[in-house]
């Protein structure tokens, strides 16, 4: 819940109260009418024609209160488009058919959102240029807003109480678009560091290329191939990896035709950059290990493949810093203040 | 045979005139066509009710039972794209303004008969072409066809646009042919102020198909060009601007919904007066509202689109110009109102579904101030608040008063009566169901269920059991209530009754079931459409 929240309830429950009341008013009148004008009770009939007064008076009378229902609406959407200027900002990607929410500062991606109470939240809400609409919609909070390709749009919460919510996809978008949703985690700011703190250290953490591309469980202990699979690829692959479907996607359990290799260094590339002009798109935001769980899920429909080679794997790890312990991973540096970033700017542009 | 028999006039009719499919295929009395798009939109209306129940059936539980998500994707737009193209828009006009529009001014024909005919071969090919292109898999984009899903979609969507296209000529047509008819066919004596409010309606109607049909058919196009050449208008990885759709198909679509609702509005004008015995209260606010209606209601189109993305302030200058459209609407209930107010009510089948709709459409319209209120709008948009709420506006309006238009008209159309108390279950089970199945989805909305689901999180199951119940007993209520009319078509009481209801307007003053040229001799237009008489007590 939040503040917005309530006070949109509070509308809600004045206008549907307002509403029961013509509702009520309309059909009390109606009954009454042909209850006491039933032609067995009342053969013979008035005929009036009009009486200005009266007419003028029920086109008035809505009018005005219509104008000021407008205003009730209009109170309630003001401070929703309104974030605090201090808000923490987080980047919500909307995609075929799933979320993903990329933290400010540490650069990390999930697919569930977790948030500090008590803290105004602003989600920018974006999709790539490629994608069909969706709508981000977090009922908890009263709060919907359209992921246009695009363009940039935004809602913002500022939740004051913990809980765990649902966020749904609320603009229709294909085959899975009923499922397109995830989850909204508010804990309490310490609760978040410490949970943050782990998610980066998680997702920074390599895995050594050769390592990688074995077979050893230990590697990815702790994650779960086949639910990965669901999430991300079983609507497009099919949950037997049978492929077909809307965008006539790769069928996993041949290895005939793929269009970027077969190896495993392929797949895992494949899964890492997408496959440029068609419907398969990176997944690069993933962490490392759950590209590693997809990747072995995905040849695991048809094990029987070529092994990549020493120099396969070699081309792999240059290729990507996160297979290569010893190159090290850059966590990105917390964004500065403006002020302070245009000094740091200036002393490193000093001519000794 | 009696030489008595053979002096009766009413003994040749329209339905007797002419002989064999072939006469009707190619006739243009606008009464025969009126029957012709009677058959095809009770067809197509059952089609798609079908489909509702099919949908209604698969959400009855959580997870998918019956079909898979593509399917009811295909389902939803089959259902919402036949229920508004096929069904809502044509079914009053084509049906009862062809039939009755010109007996009503004194009329013998629509200004162009044959164009009016070609109107109906537009529309069965704009039909036929929406049942292909099942066969051919079928559009899964919903009714909207919304960009850039539109023109990603794997489905074919090729058909069903070109169908919409085809649909907006015969709408178009038919708005073209109401427009002259009124303006230059009236009977002596007509004059625009005692034009029955039916005919006022239509008219209203006819101007918005016109002025904004042309709108539906270029956009519809662009999505075509779109997709077969790929020019970019709307393609945002070409630069071009999916938000435009929206506002192009709303500019359309939402006076669409005028054109839906405006013609059962003058359904109700006439019924009441009828069943109350009593002159139509306020006459010209009925009619000027009509007009209003059609007028302000082409202005509000972006309320759709209120979490669009769309700049702030069009949000706020489309809200509040939203709220204007309800007074028209709101004044015409007080005005049916205020005719039952010292009548004669009797409470036969059409009456009692008009008293009906004037519930249900106020439900419908009340749902309307809370989808129109900015705050509340963006918690309730696409969500099952929504279908509530539609299905209460149209169906509670155009889909209501279609059938009861069916009941109202039944005899005159075809000199034979329905069975009255077949008929009072069937509205029976009709009302309980219709509530029964859109309620609950109200309350479903508020709790934040999107629509467009193919399946749920159980926290929603409650709300859709009881719709999906609500949706048998809606149904049985719709096959009783049209088998009842489809029986009693060819197997019903005979009847010759010129007036069996005591109504006021010219159709009563014809012979039942009336003649091809619809009088015989001239019109009597001494009285005018609404002219009861203080009656004495017997
Ligand atoms: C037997 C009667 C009917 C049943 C059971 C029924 C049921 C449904 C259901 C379950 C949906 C899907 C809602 C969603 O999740 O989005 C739907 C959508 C819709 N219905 Fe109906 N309906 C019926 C009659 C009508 C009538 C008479 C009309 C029009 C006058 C209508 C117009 C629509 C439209 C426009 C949609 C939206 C389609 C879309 O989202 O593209 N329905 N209906």
């Amino acid at each position: 819940m939040s503040e917005i929240a309530r006070e949109v309830d509070s509308t809600l429950v004045f206008l549907i109260a307002f509403c029961t009341v013509i509702l009520v008013g309309v059909a009390v009148a109606m009954f009454a009418m042909v209850f006491k004008y039933h032609r067995s009770k009342s053969p013979t009939t008035k005929q009036i024609h009009s009486h200005t007064g009266l007419e003028v008076a029920w086109t008035v009378v809505p009018f005005i209160l219509c104008i000021g229902l407008f205003f009730v609406g209009y109170e309630g959407f003001k401070a929703m488009r309104t974030p605090p200027a201090d808000a923490m900002q987080i980047t919500v990607t909307a995609q075929r058919w799933f979320w993903s929410f990329t933290y400010p500062d540490s650069g990390i991606t999930t697919g569930e959102l977790t948030i500090p109470v008590n803290r105004s939240v602003k989600l920018n809400i974006r999709t790539d240029d490629n994608e069909v609409l969706h709508s981000l919609y977090i009922p908890a909070f009263r709060v919907k807003e359209d992921a246009v390709p695009g363009l940039d749009t935004y809602i913002w919460l500022h939740p004051d109480q913990t809980g765990t919510f649902n966020i749904f996809c609320a603009e229709f978008c294909g085959k899975d678009h009923s499922k397109m949703i995830t989850t909204l985690h508010v804990v309490e700011q310490d609760e978040y560091d410490a949970w943050l703190d782990k998610q980066v250290a998680e997702y920074y953490r390599p895995v050594e290329a050769t390592l990688a591309m074995s077979d050893d469980p230990e590697v990815l202990a702790g994650y779960d191939g086949d639910k990965l699979f669901t999430k991300y690829c079983a609507s497009c692959h099919g949950a037997g990896g049978e492929g077909g479907g809307p965008y006539k996607a790769r069928d996993f359990r041949s290895i005939e035709g793929w269009k970027q290799g077969t190896k495993k260094t392929d797949v895992f590339k494949t899964i890492s950059t997408g496959i440029p002009g068609t419907e398969m798109r990176s997944f690069a935001h993933l962490p490392v290990r759950e590209r590693l769980a997809l990747m072995r899920k995905i040849t695991s429909f048809h094990p029987d493949r070529q092994q990549p080679t020493v120099e396969d794997i070699a081309v792999l790890k240059a290729a990507f810093p996160e297979l290569d312990p010893t190159r090290a991973v850059q966590i990105p540096k917390p964004n500065m203040p403006i002020d302070e970033a245009m000094k740091q700017v200036v002393e490193e542009g000093q001519v000794p | 045979m009696s030489a008595a028999a053979l002096a009766t006039p009413a003994a040749i009719n329209y339905i007797n005139a002419e002989k064999g499919i072939l006469s009707w295929l190619t006739t243009t009395d606008h009464k025969r066509i009126g029957i012709l798009y009677l058959c095809s939109i009770t067809f197509f209306f059952l089609f798609a009710a079908t489909l509702g129940v099919l949908m209604r059936l698969e959400l009855l539980s959580p997870g998918m039972q019956y079909m898979d998500s593509e399917t009811y994707n295909r389902i939803l737009t089959l259902h919402g794209m036949t229920m508004i193209f096929l069904f809502i828009i044509p079914a009053i006009p084509g049906i009862f303004g062809n039939f009755f529009l010109p007996i009503m001014i004194g009329a013998e024909d629509v200004s162009f008969p044959k164009l009016n005919l070609a109107s109906w071969y537009f529309y069965m090919a704009g039909g036929t072409l929406a049942l292909l292109s099942v066969m051919t898999g079928g559009p899964d984009t919903g009714w909207t066809f919304y960009v850039p899903y539109s023109f990603k979609t794997g489905a074919n969507v090729f058909y069903p646009l070109l169908a919409a296209f085809i649909l907006g000529w015969s709408s178009i047509l038919t708005g073209l042919n109401f427009l002259t008819t009124v303006h230059r066919m009236r009977a002596k004596g007509v004059t625009w102020g005692k034009m029955p409010l039916f005919v006022w309606s239509l008219y209203a109607t006819s101007w918005v198909q016109v002025i904004v049909t042309p709108v539906v058919g270029i956009l519809l196009l662009l999505v075509l060009a779109e997709r077969v050449l790929g020019v970019g208008i709307f393609d945002p990885s070409k630069g071009g601007d999916p938000i435009l759709y929206q506002h192009l198909f709303w500019i359309y679509s939402h006076p669409a919904v005028y054109i839906m609702v405006l013609p059962a509005m003058g359904v109700v004008s006439e019924i009441i007066p009828t069943f109350a015995r009593r002159t139509i209260f306020g006459y010209k606010f009925i009619a000027v509202s009509s007009i209003a209606i059609a007028a302000i209601g082409s202005l509000v189109w972006a309320h759709h689109m209120f979490t669009s993305g769309m700049a702030d302030e069009a949000r706020i200058i489309f809200s509040f110009l939203t709220f204007f459209v309800a007074v028209p609407s709101a004044v015409k209930i007080f005005n049916w109102l205020a005719t039952l107010y010292g009548g004669s009510i009797a409470l036969e089948p059409p009456m009692v579904l008009t008293l009906a709709f004037i519930l249900i459409f106020s439900v419908g319209g009340l749902t309307g101030l809370i989808l129109g209120a900015l705050s509340t709008n963006i918690h309730l948009h696409d969500t099952a608040f929504v279908v509530g709420h539609f299905h209460y506006t149209m169906f509670g309006s155009g889909g209501i008063m279609f059938l009861a238009a069916s009941h109202y008209w039944f005899p005159k159309m075809f000199g034979r009566m329905y069975n009255r108390n077949v008929a009072y279950v069937s509205i029976l089970l009709f009302v309980i169901g219709f509530n029964v199945t859109y309620m609950p989805l109200m309350f479903a909305g508020v709790a934040g269920m999107p629509r467009r689901y193919a399946d749920y999180l159980p926290e929603f199951e409650t709300y859709h059991a009881i719709s999906t119940t609500g949706s048998w007993i809606l149904y049985a209520g719709i096959l009783l209530m049209v088998g009842n009319l489809g029986y009693s078509v060819f197997k019903g009481k005979k009847t010759d009754k010129e007036n069996p209801w005591g109504g006021k307007t010219l159709e009563w003053r014809t012979p039942t079931p009336p003649p091809t040229l619809n009088f015989d001799g001239e019109p009597d237009t001494s009285i005018g459409p609404y002219d009861y008489p203080v009656e004495v007590e017997r």
